[in-house]
Order: C-alpha cells, then structure tokens, then sequence
C-alpha cells in the first residue's frame, strides 16, 4: 500500500474516532441540567403564584386586601410564569405529543383560576361596598325614623300610644338586618342565610309602619341587604374557584410527566457517557498501542538498518577483498624475476590501490624469447581480468604455435580477446606490443603501445621507436593491419618499455613525459638494467603517479657472458 | 362608620366589630378600631387602598419619540384625517371632550374615548377590557371603521414612504417597520403617559400641605361611601371589572340602549358580562368630561351622583359631592415630560 493510502487512512480513522467521540459526547450532554434547573425553578415560580393568587383572593375576601393591584399583578405574572414554564420544557427538548396535553390542561387551569380571580374582584366589590354600608345605613335609619315628624306612614289606622312601639319594631328589624347581613356574610352557610333572608321578610313586613320620610333610607338599606343576600353566595362561589387546587394539581400532572421525561433524558444521556468513557479508554488504548507498535516498527527498522549497513559493510570488504585477491592474481601473473638469455632483464608494476590494467610478461622458450606489455583500459576487476585473459591467450596460442611471429601472436590473442571482452558485455580495450627476440640481439616485434626506446651503449644515442597496429579487444580480425618492425640490440644496449602510467606522472602540472625517460636513459650507461629501473621509479616517487606504471628494461649482454664463463676467468 | 386613616384598610375587623357592636347594641368606637388595627399583624393590613402612581417605565428615547411621532400622525388613517391624538388630544387630558368621538369621514365612535393617560397602568384596554396591552389596543382604533378606517397594509405602506421613519425605524428595530414594531413604539410613548406628583400621591407621601381640608374630607368620603370599593390602586381604578347600574337599572333609565352599552358581553358572550365595564381609573377625571363609557355625564358633579345612585346605593348631599369632586381634582398630576418633544 503505498503511503499515501496510508495517510489518508489513518486520517480517516482520525476522523471517525473524533466523529463518533463529538456523537457520544453530544447524546451525553442530551440531558441538559442547567436547562432542567430553569424547569424546575420555572415550576416553583407557577406554583408561588399560583398559591399566592388563592391567598389574595381570600385574603380580598375577608378584608385582608383592601385593592386588587397585586392580584392583577400576581394574575399576570401567573400567566406569563406559565408561558415561561412551557417555553423552559420546550427547550429542554423531552416534549412530546404525551406532554402537549398536559401543557393544554394547566393552561385551561390557570385560565379558568383567572377568570374565577376577575369575577370574585367585580361581585366582592359590591358585597364589599354593602356589608361596609349595611351597619352604617342601619344607624343613620334608625335615627332617621326615631327623629321623624310624622312618626308613622299609617297615622290614620294607629293610636298616638303605639307609635313609639312601632318605631322601636322598626329599628328592632333594621338593626336585625344588618345583624344577620353581617353575620351571613362572616358565616355563609344555609342558616345564617336563612336568618337574613327571615330579617329582610320581617322589615318590609313594617316597611309601612316606618315614617315617610325615611323610607327611601328604608329602600336603600333593603337594597344592600338584598346585594349582601345575593353577593355572599356568588362571591363564595367564585372563590372557591379562584382558590381552586385544580391548577395546581394540573401543574403536579405536568411536573411528574415533565420528571418521568427528563429522567428518561438523563438515563440516556448516563448510558452514552457510559459508552463515551469506554470509547475514551479504548481511544486511548488504541493510541498507547499504536504508538507501542510504532516503536516496535521504529526499532525493527533501525535493527534492519543495522543489518543493511553491516551486509553492506561486508559486502564492501567481499569486495576489496577480491579486489586484492585480483591484484594478487595480477601480480602473481607477472614474472617478478624474469631472466633470459645473454641480457639482463628487469621489471617492475607499481600498481595504484585498484587493479590496473597494467600488463608485461617475459617468455623464455624453445629457440626463442617474448617480452610482452600491455594496458587494459580502464581499472578495476573487469581490467583485471582481461588482463589475465590476455596472459592466458598469449601462453595458449604460444603454447600451440610456438613458431608464431608477433603480428600472428597478437592476431590470435586479439581472436580470443575479443570474443571474451564481448561475452563479459565489459566495453574494453587493450594496447599491447609483442617482442620476439632473439639471443644474438635481434628483436622483431608489433603491436600498438608505448613508444619504443633503445639506448645505444657505443654512442650514447637514444633512439625511440613507434609502436603501430591497433589495439585489441575492438575488432575481430586484425591480422591484415599488424606490421612487424625489427631492431637489433649490440652488447650494454638498453631496451625501455613503459605504461602510460610512467609518461602521465605529474610533478606541479608538468607530465613526466619522454622527457623524463630520456633523462633517467642518458644517464643509464655502464648501469644495470636493475638500477634503471630502481632510477625511473626513484624518479616517480616525486610526481604523482594516479594510474599503473609498469617499466621493463632489458640490457643486451657481450655474446661470451654466461655462455662462454671460461673465457671471464 | 370608621373614619380616619385606617378606612376600608379594616372593613373584616371593622364588620366583625359592627356585629358585636350590634349585638352589644352599642356603637364601635375610633380606639376599638385602632386596637384591633395594632393587633393584626398582618403587612397587607398597612396598605393604603390607593398608592401613588409608580415612575414611567424605563424605555429607549428614540422609541418614545418614534411613538410619539406616530401616535400624532394622521397618515395612520385612512383618509390621513385623524390620528391617534384625534381623539386622545395631550393637550386635553387625553381625550377629545366629546360625548363620543368623531372619526374619519365625520363618523361618530360608538363610545367616550378614554384618556390616554395613564392608560398603560390598566389592566385591561378599552371599555369592554377587550385588549390585554397596549400593543394590542393600538390596532382597534386604526382599523376601526368609524374611528381611522385604515388597514396594516395601508398604514405601514404610508409609514414606509416617509424616509424620516425608515431611518427612525431602522435605528430601533431590527427588522424595520413592520405592524408588531408599529404598535410597540405608540404603546411605549403611552406608557410613559404617568401623570406623577399628583398633590394626592404628594399628600400620599407625607406632605401634609399636599391637600385642602375639602379635598381631604373628600377622600375620606371617597373611601368610605364605598367609591373605593371599584377605584382603589395606584390608578385610582382601571384593575377590575364591574357592572354598570348595581343599585338599579342604569340602562333602563336613560333609555335608548345600545349595543356598546353591552359592554364586556359583547367580548365574552357571556349574560353575567351583560352592561360590565372596565372600572376606568380617576386619574386624570378632572379633565375628561364627560363621563361614562356614553359620555353622559357632562361634569364631575353629575358623574359622582350617578355612581352614587347605581353603584352604591346611597344618595350623596351636594356638600358630599362637591368634596369628592374635589379630591378627585387632586389625583391629577402634571403632564408627563414625555409629552413634549426631546
């Protein structure tokens, strides 16, 4: 999976966990308490009024409340208390069609509580007005009869004795009225109501005994009796229904509906805390043990790390031991000690710290000798290698074709060469010269490489010959292009081969060039060919040597050295 | 009778001592009634049955002056003859001085306008108490045939074409002119309409200079020939609902009875509401003639005597109605500042 997947889903996983914690947490919080607090402090406010209400309106009624202000108020107050206490319910989200009732029902309630309030405020008015008047009205009638000129309404049919009887008879029955008025209106039940109704019976019963000038007084004061007779039962009535419990009742209905409700709510909400505080700790769980695998992950890396850089390591030392193991084929390839026939022969390779191509040998055989140098292009182990095929090839074809002049050895060699260059599917390439020489001095020779040189001993000259032909590896064929060049060596001649790697050694920018071994073979009369070479290498050491050099030298001998050791003692 | 401070403060002490005074066959004396006042403990029992009228409530400036400017315009009627203050003109007591007002197209109303002052201390609005607030009162008049003719519609169509209003509008409200702000802003203006520091509510407060000896002993006769039984509050009135013709058959007498004289029968249906009203509050009666909902009586005077007549039962000597009539000339305090404009 690539990592990008990744990302997205653990993003997605992210997301979900913060979603389904946001839904959790939210269904807890659906019990919402300081909303439920409003509720319950909106219930108490419609049950204080509701309560103070029937208290005012009793307390109008007996005299305790001499206005209705704080009715009017405590009524509106009622109402909006209530439109309040449903409007707090509503919010706190647990109505439903069951409670829509009940909310109807304390509404009606206290409606109907209202209109009981607004009735018993009109008719308590005017029994309030009468039972106030009534004691009075009965005074000022009693005086006013008692004072009257005429005494009597009926002077015609009564003797002048009987009037103070019949005054007295009628103050007797007007004081008796607002006796029983006040006492029905204090009492209220169906014997002090009968009383009153008997007390008025009996004073218009004398109304006519009573002196014309105070009946109007009489009328009046019947009158009130009367509103007394007929408020006292309508004012009772419409407090009965103003101190109702009905609404309170209505709102105990609404309250317990509204608790059953909201305790649902909060079980609810207790049981998806629940759940948000298990999902909380798996979370979290989830979380420590990712980060454990994360770790682990982490740890398993670095070790695999580790173990990488150790293989590599490894590898790597594999490598540079193949490396010297090539170097040491290479070396062990090349004669160290080489010796031929009436010369001196010395050679050295100073190999760089890879594998050169660097190539020399020197065959000695049956009627003939080979000195043979090379420089595979390139370093390393593929140059290694061809340059132990082409020892190989060279000792083949010579084993095989002993007689072979060097264009013939070089053609062949390029054959096999060429071949195996292509089969390793490794882009090299190869100078090489071949030199055939033969013991009385005579060197027939071809091949590209480095310029020839020959120091002649008897005059001191340096002569340098061209190499030519092509070099190997590159065609298949190359017999027709190969030209052999002959030279002849006197005795104390000296014979300079190189590499590259000689002439391309620099000193402060300046290559070491055929300048340089023109000046080491210039001194080189009378010296060995060991102390040439040992010289030219001497002679390196100053200047910066960056790829293989090679040097063989080779000094002709007199003809009775070694072969005629007699003729020395 | 009780008289002095204590009034109708003690009318259930003062019956129940009326019943042992007439079955002891003697009068209650002033220092039975103050006895029995120092042992009821009661706080109701401290009240006086009238108070002095509360401070206007507080309200945004801006908002008093907008429904000040409307309740002045007459644009709010249909022919853009007569506006709220048509009929409840400030500088007349809050009223026309009409039996009946005359409205657009020289309609005459069905009822007496009732003064504007004041008015938002009623519990009820108009003289049926049809309308519960202000806010609901102000719509009656404006779609009322016979009194402004004109419809929301049109009102607010007028309202909205005045950039004056737009800008006053869209400074207070939200939601610019609409029927609901309408109403709000005229029935804020009113209820700054409190007539406070009457000398009654001064006199009230301990100024014992407040009130004339006559205005005095017309408040004790206020309180006593049973006035008080309907007219009590800070309002002096306007917290109740009570029948008109208690003690005998206003209608009956006066004849020619029509349908407004139904009174709050015409909102409830209801027989028991048949010739009920809105008890109307005396705060500013001294300059309302006339009175009653049919603008019958046209002073004081005649309006005293025939609540005498139909309410209480009693016949009031001239002297006694003169004294009312000048208490209730004391109830009334200066024009509100909200009157004029800022």
């Amino acid at each position: 999976m690539s990592s990008r997947r990744w990302v997205a889903l653990i993003a997605g996983a992210f997301a979900a966990a913060i979603a389904v914690s946001a839904l959790l947490y939210r269904f807890s919080r659906s019990a919402d308490f300081d909303r439920h607090s409003q509720v319950v402090e909106a219930v108490g406010q419609v049950r204080h009024l509701d309560r103070l209400l029937s208290e005012q309106v009793l307390a109008a009624r007996f005299g305790l409340l001499n206005q209705y202000d704080s009715i009017n108020a405590t009524e509106a107050g009622l109402a909006a208390a209530d439109g309040d206490l449903e409007s707090r319910i509503r919010d706190v989200g647990v109505v439903d069609s069951g409670l829509e009732p009940a909310f109807h029902e304390l509404e009606e309630a206290i409606a109907a509580k209202r209109a009981a309030a607004e009735r018993f405020k009109t008719e308590n008015s005017i029994l309030r007005n009468s039972t106030y008047y009534l004691p009075t009205a009965a005074n000022e009638t009693v005086k006013n009869v008692s004072r009257s000129p005429t005494k009597t309404g009926r002077a015609t049919d009564k003797g002048s004795d009987a009037m103070p009887v019949k005054t007295d008879a009628v103050a007797a029955a007007i004081q008796r009225v607002a006796q029983t008025g006040l006492a029905y209106n204090l009492i209220g039940d169906e014997s002090s109501r009968d009383a009153h109704l008997q007390a008025i019976a009996a004073l218009r019963a004398q109304e006519q005994l009573a002196p014309v000038e105070s009946r109007e007084a009489l009328r009046l004061l019947v009158a009130h009796a009367n509103a007394i007779a007929r408020e006292v039962p309508a004012v009772d009535r419409w407090v009965q229904a103003a101190v109702s419990t009905e609404s309170a009742e209505k709102l105990s209905a609404l309250e317990s509906e509204y608790q059953t409700r909201f305790a649902r709510v909060v079980a609810s909400s207790n049981r998806y805390r629940q759940i948000l505080y298990a999902w909380s700790l798996f979370l979290l769980a989830a979380v420590g043990v990712t980060g454990v695998q994360l770790r682990r992950a982490y740890t398993g890396l670095e070790l695999r790390v580790a173990e990488r850089t150790s293989e590599l390591r490894d590898a790597l030392a594999a490598l540079w031991g193949e490396m010297k193991l090539a170097r040491k084929i290479q070396e062990a390839l090349v004669p160290t000690a080489p010796s031929l026939s009436r010369c001196e022969i010395a050679a050295r390779m100073q190999a760089t710290d890879e594998v050169g191509g660097d190539y020399y040998d020197v065959i000695q055989m049956e009627g003939c000798e080979w000195i043979l140098i090379g420089d595979v292009s390139g370093h390393g182990v593929p140059a290694g290698l061809v340059m132990m095929m082409c020892h190989t090839a060279v000792r083949t074809v010579l084993g095989s074709v002993p007689e072979a002049g060097p264009d013939v050895l070089l053609s062949r060699v390029n054959s096999v060469l060429t071949r195996n260059i292509r089969e390793l599917n490794e882009d090299k390439y190869m100078t090489i010269s071949a030199f055939r020489r033969s013991p009385d001095g005579t060197v027939r020779f071809a091949g590209a490489h480095q310029d020839v040189y020959i120091f002649r001993a008897a005059t001191g000259r340096i002569e340098r010959l061209e190499s030519s032909g092509v070099w190997l590896g590159l065609k298949d064929e190359i017999g027709s292009v190969l030209a052999v060049q002959e030279f002849h060596l006197e005795p104390d001649d000296l014979l300079f081969l190189h590499t590259d790697g000689v002439t391309e050694a620099t000193r402060d920018g300046v290559m070491f060039e055929r300048e340089g071994i023109m000046r080491i073979l210039q001194a080189a009369n009378g010296k060995t060919a060991a102390q040439v070479v040992d010289e030219t290498f001497a002679e390196l050491l100053t200047y910066d040597v960056k790829d293989d050099a090679t040097v063989v030298v080779l000094k002709q001998l007199h003809p009775w050295r070694g072969i005629e050791p007699d003729h020395s003692t | 009778m009780i008289r002095g401070r204590l009034g109708l403060r003690l009318d259930f002490y003062n019956a129940a001592g009326v019943v042992l005074a007439v079955v002891g066959c003697s009068e209650p004396s002033h220092t039975d009634a103050h006895k029995v006042a120092a042992q009821a403990p009661h706080a109701m029992l401290e009240r006086e049955p009238l108070e002095p009228l509360p401070e206007p409530p507080p309200a945004d400036a801006r908002v008093v002056a907008l429904g000040r400017k409307l309740f002045n315009d007459s644009r709010l009627s249909a022919d853009d003859s007569t506006a709220c203050s048509s009929c409840h003109s400030l500088e007349n007591g809050g009223v026309d001085g009409k039996p009946k007002s005359t409205g657009i197209h020289g309609n005459v109303g069905n009822v007496n306008a009732p003064t504007v002052y004041n008015s938002g201390l009623n519990f009820l609005q108009f003289w049926d108490g049809r309308a519960p607030s202000l806010e609901e009162q102000v719509g009656g008049p404006l779609t009322n045939p016979l009194e402004m003719g004109s419809s929301w519609e049109q009102a607010l169509g007028k309202i909205a074409a005045d950039p004056d209003y737009r800008a006053r509008f869209a400074a207070v409200y939200s939601n610019g002119i609409t029927a609901d702000n309408v109403r709000a802003s005229i029935a804020t203006f009113e209820r700054e309409l409190v007539t406070g520091g009457s000398p009654f509510d001064r006199w009230l407060g301990g100024d014992k200079d407040a009130l004339n000896e006559r205005a005095r002993a017309g408040y004790e006769l206020f309180k006593g020939v049973g006035c008080i039984a309907c007219h009590q509050g800070r309002n002096v009135g306007g917290n109740m609902l009570q029948h008109f013709g208690v003690f005998g058959d206003y209608f009956a007498d006066r004849g020619n009875v029509t349908e407004a004289d139904y009174g709050r029968f015409n909102v409830t249906h209801n027989e028991a509401d048949r010739f009920v009203f809105r008890v109307p509050s005396l705060r500013y009666v001294a300059k309302t003639a006339p009175y009653f909902h049919d603008g019958s009586a046209d002073t004081l005077t005649r309006a005293v005597q025939v609540m005498a007549k139909y309410q209480l039962g009693r016949t009031l000597t001239d002297e006694q109605v003169g004294s009312i009539v000048a208490f209730l000339g004391s109830l009334a305090g200066p024009t509100p500042s909200a009157v004029a404009e800022n």
